[in-house]
C-alpha cells in the first residue's frame, strides 16, 4: 500500500507539471500589428514587447516577420525571441488600412480562439502601415506598452470617440444587421493620433469617418455622458460640452417602413463668442442652431451609410427588437433606400461659469 | 487549603503504585520526639520546620500522655486528620503532601497534620501572551491554589463547582474542573470529565499536555480548546457557559468547546467600544486569509496566470522579478523559511536579544537578498505582511497554525495555480467543518449557521444586543440579562 | 448481503440529521452546476431572445416536481429505496433503485468530465485527465467519508464562496444591449418545448432529496426552504441568462461554448482583470458540491439496497468516478454523455416523479 501511494505520489508530481508561464519567462506581447506584405497572400505582422533594460527600466521592442497565416507569422515570430510568446496580456491590435480592406476574420480569428486573449483589448486601423506606427520611436510615452490602449480608452471615455473594443467589434461582425467600425489611427509629427473611424462592411473596411463626424456618429451610436462639440454660424461661435446624451428610436411601419432616430442632448456651453448667452431667447436661438446643425449631420452620415450599404448604428437591429417575424434578409436588401430620419433635440442647461 | 480535602484520585495503576510504596518508604524521616513515646514522619523539604518545632512538637510534649485519639482532638489545628490503622500508601501520600505524621510507638493509630511549608512561588504578574492595555492586569502564576483564588474572586457564587482529580501516575499532578452549575451544559461537562480522567500518562508537566491529549482530533494542526493566561478571560467563558480547568504547575487555564471564531477574538475586544473591537475583528479575519493566501497567490499568479494583473501593475511586477534566478514558488519558499527563522531565534533568545535578532535580522537579510537579486521586492513586501498579519491572531496555538498553513498552500499553488490553491482551500475547509471541540461544532457560528450568535464572531455588538448566551453551547440558562429595555422618545423614568 | 434492507425505513441518528433550513444549500449546491457555464447557449438556439421565458418555466415546473417529491415521500416516510420496495415489491425495486444509483454516480461523473473540459480549453491545454480527477475524487472522498454534516456543510461554503461570483454579471449587463431580449414571444411553440427539454439538465439536482430526505430534521418544514432554494437557482439562471442574451448578439453566442466565461473577459477591476481564470478556478467549488452529493447519495442507496457499509461502497464508488472521466478524451464525447443524460433527467423529472406521486396518491401512507 505504501509503495502503491509513494508511486502515485510520484507519477501526480511529475504529471503535475503543467506548462508555465513565469512572468518573466515569457514575451509579453503588448501591441500586435498587420501588414500587407509584397509577397502574394502574405501578410507580415509585428509585435512590440518590453525588454528589461536595469532596475526599474523597461524600453519597448519590436520585431516583425512575415506569413501566410496569422498563425504561421506567430510562429515565425516565436522563432525570433528567447522567451516564449504570451499573448495574454496583450492590449491593442492594429491592422493597416491595405490589409483592412480586404478582410481582418481570418487573422482575429487566430486571437479569438486563443483563451488567453481579452475580450477588452482595442482594435484600431491605421492609414500608414502598422510597423511604422509601432516602430514610432516614443520609449517615453510608450515605455510600459499601454500608450495604444490608453490612447483610444482615455479618448472613448472623455472625448468624442465612441466605445469599441475587440468584443464589439464582434459582436456586430456576428450581428444580422450591424456591421463594426473600429478607430482610425495615423502618424503624425512622431506620434499618433486618432483621425476618426473606420467603417467596415462585414470585415471589410470600406470607408472612413472623420473626426469632426465623430460626435454626432457618438450620440447615434450609444448613450453618452462625456463629450464636446464645435459648432459655429456667422454670428457666432462657440463649443457645447455634452453632459447627457440619450437615443431612442421611433419605428413607423405605416404606410412604409420609417424610423426616427430621436436624440436628446443636454450639454452646458463652455465657450461662445460674439454673443451674450445669458439671455433665454438667446440660449433658445443657440439651441435652435445646434439642433440644425445635428440634424444635418445626422442626415449626412445616414445617407453615407445607407450609399455604403453599411449600418454601424444598428439601426437594424433596433427595427428588429420592435418587429415580429423579422426578416433579416428583405431589411438589409431594402437598407439603402429606407426612409431615415434623425432628430436632435438640445438643452443647453448652463453657460460656463463666467457671464 | 480547604480544597485539597475533597481530593480524590478517579483512577490509580495499582503496578505504579507498588512500585511508589517501595520507592518512597525510605525517603520519609521517622523520628522520635524528645523523650516522649511518639515518633513522627515527614519529608524534610516538604514541611514547615519551624512551625512543627513550635506548634507540634511543644504541643506533644506538653501533652505526652494522651491517646492518640485524644491527643488528635486537642490538637489545634484545623487541617487534621486521625486514621485508626493506615496502610502504607496512605502514610506515603499524606506524607506527600507535606503532612506529618505522629503515632505512639505502641499503636497503630495515626494523625496527620498539615505543616507544609508555603512554597516561595512566582508572584502574580502581568500577562505576557495576552496583554493588554485596558483592562485587568492579573495573570495565573504555577499554584493551583493561587489560580483557583484569581477565578473565584471573580465568581462568588455557590454555583460555581470545582472538582479535582490527579492525573498522571507519577507526577500526581492535580487538575481542577469548573464549571457554573446552573448554566454549563451537562454533556459538555462529562465530557471533559470522562476525557481527562481517561488519560492514563506517566507525566503530565503542563496543561498543553492535556489539551493535546483531549482533544477531539489529535492528528489535527488546529486547536480546538484555547488556553489563556487571563483569570478573567476564563471566568468569562465559565459564564458563557463553558467548562474549563486548571492544572497543577501551569500558568494557564484551558477552556471549551469552542469554535474557530474565538480564536480571532481578544480579550481586551471587550474593554473597548464595540465598534472597535468589531473593526479589529474583521481586520484580524482579512489578516488571516491574508497571511494564508497572500504568498500562494503571488506564485500562482506569476507562475500561471500574468493575464490576472493589471496593465498598471504590470511593469512594477516585472521589473521586480527580472534577474531572479529562481522560480517564484522556490523564491517564496526562501523567503517563508528565512522568516519563520527570524521568529523561531527570536523566540528562543532572551527577550532583549531576541527583538534585536528580529529587527537586524528582518532588515538585513531582507535588504541583502532583494540586492542580491534573489528575491523580488514585492515578493519581500507580501511575505513580510503576511509574517506580520499571522501575528495578529490573539491565540499562540492558532498562529502558529497558520503560519503552517501556508507552506503546503504554497506548494499547491504550483501545481495548477488557482485551481489547486481552491482545492485546498477547499481541503481545509472540508477539515475544519470535521473537526469538533467536546463533541460541539468547530465551525459553529459560521456553520451550522447560527445567526444570532454572529453578535459575538466576527464583530462584536454592544452588550445590550447580546441578550442570549451563544447556541454553541446548548447552556441550560440561555438568557444573558434581562434588564434593557427602549425607551421612547420623550420617555423618562 | 440483505438485500431486505430497504424494506424499512432508514433510522438516521439524530446527530447525523441536518437542520431543516439547510436544505436550502443542498439543493442550490445540486442544482447548479458547471451547465451555468453554457447553458444560455443550448437554449438560445432555439428561442433566442425569449430564452429567460424557458427559464421561467423551468424553474415553475421544478417547483411542482418538488412539491410532488415532498408530498410523495412526506406521506410514505423514508427515502426512495423504501418508497421503490413499498411500491414495487423486492424484486422489481432492486434494478429500479440500482438504475437510480447508476444515474447518481453517473450526474457526477459527468459534471467532472464537463469541468474537466473547461480546464483544459481555457486554463492548461495539456493537463492530462487524470490528475485532476485524482485530485477532485480524492477530495470527494474525504469529504463524503466525513458524514452528511459535512457534505451539507461543503454546499453551504459552496453557496457563500460562488454566491458573490453573480455580481460579475453586472459587466455584461452595462456593456450589454437591451434591444436583444425583444421582442418576446416571437417563436413556435415547438420551439419552446425543445429549448424547454433542453434547459432541464441545468435544473437536475433536486432528485437527490429522495435519498437524503430521511436526514432531514424537520422534513415538513424544510419543504418551504427546498422551494425557496430552487427559486434561488432560477433567479441565478435567469441572471446569467439574461447577461449573457444581452451581452452578445444571438449568432456570436452560438459560436461559444462556454459564454459565462467570455463575459468574465470584461470584467475589470483595479486589482484584477480577465476574471474567466479566477472564474475557473472557483468552479472547482460547485463542481466538488456536486461530486459530493453524487457519491454520498450513490454510495447511500448501495448502503440501503445491498445492505453494504456505506464507507465500503464508497471505495468502488469513487474508483469508478476517478477512472470513467478519463475515457471520454473528446469534446463530442462529453456532449454525448451530457445529452444522454439530460435525456434521461428529463424523463425523470417529467415522467417518473408524476408516475410515483399517483401510484402514491392511490397507495395508502405508511405510518411513520
Amino acid at each position: 500500500m505504501k509503495k502503491f501511494l509513494s508511486l502515485l505520489v510520484c507519477l501526480l508530481l511529475t504529471a503535475c507539471n503543467t506548462e508555465k508561464e513565469v512572468l518573466d519567462d515569457i514575451t509579453m506581447v503588448r501591441s500586435f500589428g498587420f501588414d500587407k506584405y509584397p509577397k502574394k497572400n502574405h501578410i507580415n505582422g509585428t509585435i512590440i514587447y518590453p525588454i528589461y533594460i536595469d532596475e526599474q527600466t523597461f524600453k519597448m521592442r519590436d520585431l516583425s516577420a512575415a506569413g501566410e497565416t496569422a498563425k504561421e507569422v506567430r510562429a515565425e515570430l516565436n522563432e525570433m525571441v528567447s522567451k516564449p510568446l504570451f499573448v495574454g496580456k496583450l492590449n491593442t491590435v492594429l491592422f493597416s488600412q491595405e490589409i483592412a480592406k480586404e478582410g481582418i476574420m481570418e487573422t482575429l480569428d487566430m486571437l479569438q480562439r486563443d483563451p488567453g486573449v481579452g475580450r477588452a483589448i482595442y482594435l484600431a486601423i491605421t492609414k500608414e502601415s502598422t510597423k511604422e506606427i509601432l516602430t514610432i520611436d516614443n520609449n517615453l510615452a510608450n515605455h510600459d506598452g499601454n500608450f495604444y490602449s490608453s490612447l483610444i480608452k482615455q479618448n472613448e471615455n472623455y472625448s468624442n470617440l465612441p466605445h469599441l473594443n475587440f468584443h464589439t467589434f464582434l459582436y456586430a461582425y456576428f450581428s444580422d444587421c450591424m456591421d463594426p467600425i473600429l478607430p482610425y489611427l495615423s502618424h503624425r509629427n512622431n506620434s499618433v493620433k486618432i483621425k476618426g473611424l473606420a467603417l467596415f462592411k462585414k470585415d471589410k473596411m470600406v470607408g472612413t469617418l472623420g473626426e469632426e463626424d465623430l460626435l454626432a456618429f457618438k450620440t447615434l451610436y450609444q448613450n453618452l455622458n462625456e463629450g464636446s462639440y464645435q459648432f459655429s454660424s456667422q454670428k457666432y461661435k462657440g463649443n457645447l460640452e455634452i453632459l447627457k446624451s440619450r437615443i431612442h428610436y421611433t419605428i413607423l411601419a405605416k404606410p412604409h417602413h420609417r424610423v426616427i432616430l430621436n436624440v436628446n442632448v443636454k450639454g452646458r456651453l463652455t465657450e461662445y463668442t460674439k454673443v451674450n448667452a445669458g439671455k433665454p431667447n438667446v440660449i433658445k436661438g443657440i439651441e435652435r442652431n445646434i439642433e440644425k446643425e445635428l440634424n444635418r449631420e445626422g442626415y449626412k452620415l445616414i445617407g453615407k451609410f445607407q450609399k455604403l450599404n453599411i449600418d454601424p448604428i444598428g439601426i437594424g437591429e433596433h427595427v428588429r427588437s420592435r418587429t415580429r417575424a423579422f426578416d433579416h434578409k428583405g431589411w438589409n436588401k431594402n437598407y439603402s433606400g429606407l426612409d431615415i430620419k434623425v432628430k436632435y433635440q438640445v438643452k443647453i442647461t448652463e453657460s460656463g461659469i463666467s457671464q | 487549603m480547604r480544597f485539597f480535602n475533597t481530593g480524590k484520585s478517579i483512577k490509580s495503576n495499582p503496578l505504579a503504585q507498588e512500585n511508589e510504596n517501595k520507592a518512597l518508604d525510605q525517603n520519609i524521616l521517622w523520628q522520635e520526639i524528645g523523650m516522649s513515646d511518639w515518633i513522627s514522619g515527614f519529608i524534610e523539604s516538604l514541611i514547615d520546620q519551624e512551625r512543627f518545632n513550635k506548634e507540634v512538637l511543644c504541643f506533644i510534649q506538653k501533652n505526652q500522655s494522651l491517646k492518640c485519639k485524644e491527643l488528635y482532638e486537642q490538637l489545634p489545628f484545623s487541617n487534621k486528620h486521625y486514621k485508626k490503622d493506615p496502610d502504607k500508601q496512605t502514610i506515603n501520600s499524606m506524607v506527600l503532601q507535606g503532612c506529618v505524621a505522629l503515632k505512639k510507638r505502641s499503636s497503630k493509630e495515626m494523625i496527620f497534620v498539615h505543616v507544609e511549608k508555603a512554597p516561595n512561588l512566582r508572584p502574580i504578574s502581568v500577562p505576557e501572551v495576552e496583554f493588554s492595555v485596558i483592562g485587568p492586569k492579573e495573570a495565573f502564576n504555577e499554584n493551583l491554589e493561587t489560580n483557583l483564588v484569581l477565578i473565584q474572586k471573580r465568581l462568588p457564587t455557590s454555583a460555581l463547582q470545582i472538582e479535582f482529580i490527579e492525573i498522571g501516575q507519577r507526577t500526581k499532578t492535580k487538575v481542577a474542573i469548573l464549571y457554573l452549575k446552573d448554566i454549563a451544559n451537562e454533556t459538555n461537562v462529562k465530557t471533559l470529565k470522562e476525557r481527562l480522567a481517561g488519560i492514563d500518562y506517566d507525566h503530565i508537566l503542563d496543561s498543553s499536555y492535556l489539551i493535546q491529549m483531549i482533544e477531539d482530533n489529535k492528528m489535527s494542526l488546529f486547536p480546538q480548546l484555547i488556553d489563556s493566561e487571563r483569570p478573567d478571560r476564563i471566568a468569562a467563558s465559565l459564564i458563557e457557559g463553558k467548562v474549563a480547568f486548571l492544572t497543577q504547575g501551569s500558568p494557564h487555564g484551558v477552556y471549551g468547546p469552542v469554535s474557530i471564531v474565538e480564536f480571532f477574538a481578544a480579550f481586551d475586544d471587550y474593554f473597548v467600544t464595540w465598534h472597535i473591537s468589531s473593526l479589529f475583528r474583521i481586520m484580524r479575519m482579512f489578516a488571516v486569509l491574508f497571511s494564508i493566501f497572500a504568498t500562494p497567490l503571488y506564485v500562482s499568479v506569476i507562475t500561471y496566470h500574468p493575464e490576472l494583473i493589471p496593465d498598471d501593475l504590470l511593469s512594477t511586477l516585472t521589473t521586480s522579478r527580472t534577474d531572479i534566478p529562481f522560480p517564484p514558488v522556490l523564491e517564496a519558499l526562501f523567503l517563508e523559511l528565512t522568516i519563520e527563522l527570524l521568529r523561531e531565534a527570536g523566540a528562543r533568545l532572551p527577550t532583549k536579544v531576541g527583538q534585536t535578532i528580529g529587527i537586524v535580522g528582518g532588515i538585513v537579510i531582507g535588504t541583502a537578498s532583494v540586492q542580491a537579486g534573489l528575491t523580488s521586492n514585492v515578493l519581500l513586501i507580501i511575505v513580510a505582511l503576511s509574517a506580520l498579519a499571522s501575528f495578529t491572531t490573539p491565540v499562540y496555538r492558532m498562529s502558529n497554525a497558520i503560519r503552517i498553513v501556508r507552506f503546503p498552500m504554497i506548494i499547491l499553488s504550483q501545481f495548477w495555480g488557482l485551481l489547486s490553491m481552491t482545492l485546498g482551500l477547499m481541503f481545509i475547509i472540508t477539515h475544519l467543518l470535521g473537526l469538533t471541540s467536546l463533541n460541539r461544532p468547530y465551525l459553529a457560528p459560521i456553520y451550522p449557521p447560527r445567526l444570532s450568535d454572529w453578535k459575538d464572531s466576527f464583530v462584536r455588538l454592544p452588550f445590550y444586543v447580546q441578550k442570549n448566551r451563544p447556541d454553541q453551547l446548548k447552556v441550560q440558562e440561555k438568557k444573558k440579562i434581562s434588564w434593557w429595555k427602549k425607551r421612547d422618545i420623550d420617555e423618562f423614568e | 448481503m440483505n438485500l431486505n434492507k430497504s424494506k424499512s425505513p432508514p433510522f438516521v441518528h439524530k446527530n447525523a440529521r441536518i437542520a431543516h433550513k439547510l436544505v436550502y444549500f443542498l439543493i442550490v449546491g445540486s442544482q447548479i452546476g458547471v451547465g451555468v457555464l453554457g447553458f444560455v447557449r443550448y437554449i438560445a438556439k432555439y428561442v433566442r431572445q425569449d430564452s429567460w421565458i424557458i427559464v421561467i418555466l423551468g424553474g415553475l415546473s421544478i417547483h411542482i416536481i418538488l412539491w410532488m417529491m415532498f408530498k410523495i415521500l412526506n406521506k410514505h416516510g423514508g427515502d426512495l429505496f423504501n418508497i421503490h420496495h413499498q411500491f414495487f415489491g423486492k424484486w422489481l425495486s432492486l434494478p429500479l433503485s440500482s438504475l437510480f444509483i447508476f444515474y447518481y454516480l453517473v450526474t457526477g461523473i459527468v459534471i467532472l468530465r464537463t469541468y474537466i473540459e473547461a480546464v483544459q480549453n481555457w486554463m492548461f491545454p495539456g493537463i492530462p485527465i487524470w490528475t485532476l480527477s485524482f485530485f477532485f475524487v480524492a477530495l470527494t472522498y474525504y469529504i463524503v467519508g466525513k458524514g452528511f454534516r459535512v457534505v451539507t456543510g461543503i454546499a453551504y461554503f459552496c453557496f457563500v464562496l460562488t454566491i458573490w461570483m453573480t455580481f460579475t454579471h453586472y459587466f455584461p449587463i452595462r456593456y450589454g444591449h437591451f434591444i436583444n431580449l425583444l421582442p418576446v414571444l416571437d417563436f413556435g411553440l415547438k420551439d419552446y418545448f425543445q429549448a424547454f427539454k433542453v434547459m432541464v439538465l441545468s435544473f437536475l439536482g433536486i432528485e437527490y432529496l429522495f435519498a437524503y430526505y430521511p436526514y432531514l430534521e424537520n422534513p415538513k418544514k424544510a419543504q418551504k426552504w427546498a422551494h425557496i432554494g430552487a427559486a434561488t437557482t432560477t433567479g441565478i439562471y435567469m441572471l446569467t441568462t439574461l447577461s449573457t442574451l444581452m451581452y452578445f448578439s444571438p449568432k456570436q453566442l452560438q459560436g461559444l461554448t462556454w459564454p459565462t466565461l467570455q463575459e468574465w473577459k470584461i470584467v475589470t477591476l483595479p486589482i484584477l482583470e480577465r476574471f474567466e481564470y479566477v472564474g475557473i478556478a472557483f468552479f472547482a467549488i460547485v463542481v466538488l458540491i456536486n461530486l459530493a452529493i453524487a457519491l454520498w447519495t450513490s454510495s447511500r442507496g448501495i448502503n440501503r439496497i445491498f445492505d453494504i457499509k456505506q464507507r465500503i461502497a464508497i471505495i468502488p464508488l469513487s474508483i469508478l468516478l476517478f477512472a470513467t472521466p478519463v475515457f471520454f478524451t473528446t469534446r463530442f464525447k462529453v456532449d454525448e454523455l451530457n445529452n444522454i443524460i439530460g435525456k434521461f433527467g428529463f424523463y425523470l423529472l417529467y415522467a417518473y416523479i408524476p408516475l410515483l406521486f399517483i401510484i402514491s396518491l392511490l397507495k395508502k401512507g405508511e405510518k411513520t
